[in-house]
């Protein structure tokens, strides 16, 4: 049985999508905030947009640029060399590190396999507009 | 087991804050910035809100 099952919510943007809400945490642990981001099996990791990082306290110091392949192409991600964490809210026993990527001109966040997804058994249900997490 | 909704659903068309950044309390729009820095220092803003980007093209089909 999974430990969460979310409905598809809308943010205001149109259709219902898989949105996953995540209480997020800087890398010096003091800056602690709630990230909508899709899921993203298709994302290697945490692809932020470049405005959280200020948030979550990231300097440019922290973080190292690098070409990624995105679906119109090439894009510059700029990742994290320290590592935020994260927990779903409704399952706040389960801390988890991520290591964003930020890119400048994002607009969503996306939760792809190597954080999120490393942690939790993901399913999708299209046609009832829902998905599931389990703690692995 | 029945599905939640991980709070409330924005009711609100975001569409009109295109480009811009929202800070969402309730499921209500309670503030709106050019960045995200900007957002976050506005007086009024908690934490524990939800500040997220509104994309440029709001309305349209998402291909990421």
């Amino acid at each position: 049985m999974p430990d969460l099952t979310v409905a598809y919510r809308s943010f205001g943007l149109g259709e219902p999508r898989p949105y996953l809400v995540l209480m997020v945490t800087g890398p010096d642990g003091t800056k602690q905030g709630p990230i909508p981001g899709l899921i993203d099996t298709g994302a290697d990791g945490t692809v932020l947009p470049f405005g959280y990082a200020p948030l979550m306290g990231y300097e440019p110091a922290d973080l190292v640029a690098e070409q990624a392949t995105q679906v119109g192409g090439s894009v510059t991600m700029h990742r994290a060399t320290r590592p935020g964490r994260a927990f779903v809210p409704e399952i706040p026993d389960l801390v988890f590190e991520i290591t964003p990527s930020f890119v400048q001109g994002a607009r969503i966040a996306l939760w792809g396999r190597k954080d999120l997804l490393h942690h939790f058994e993901m399913s999708i249900a299209e046609r009832r507009k829902e998905f599931s997490l389990t703690k692995l | 087991m029945a599905a939640v909704r991980q709070g409330p659903e924005v009711l609100e068309d975001l569409t009109k804050y295109a480009g811009s950044w929202v800070a969402i309390r309730d499921g209500k729009v309670i503030a709106s910035a050019l960045d995200s820095v900007e957002l976050r220092n506005k007086p009024g803003i908690e934490d524990t809100d939800l500040l997220m980007p509104v994309p440029d093209v709001a309305s349209g089909a998402f291909v990421l």
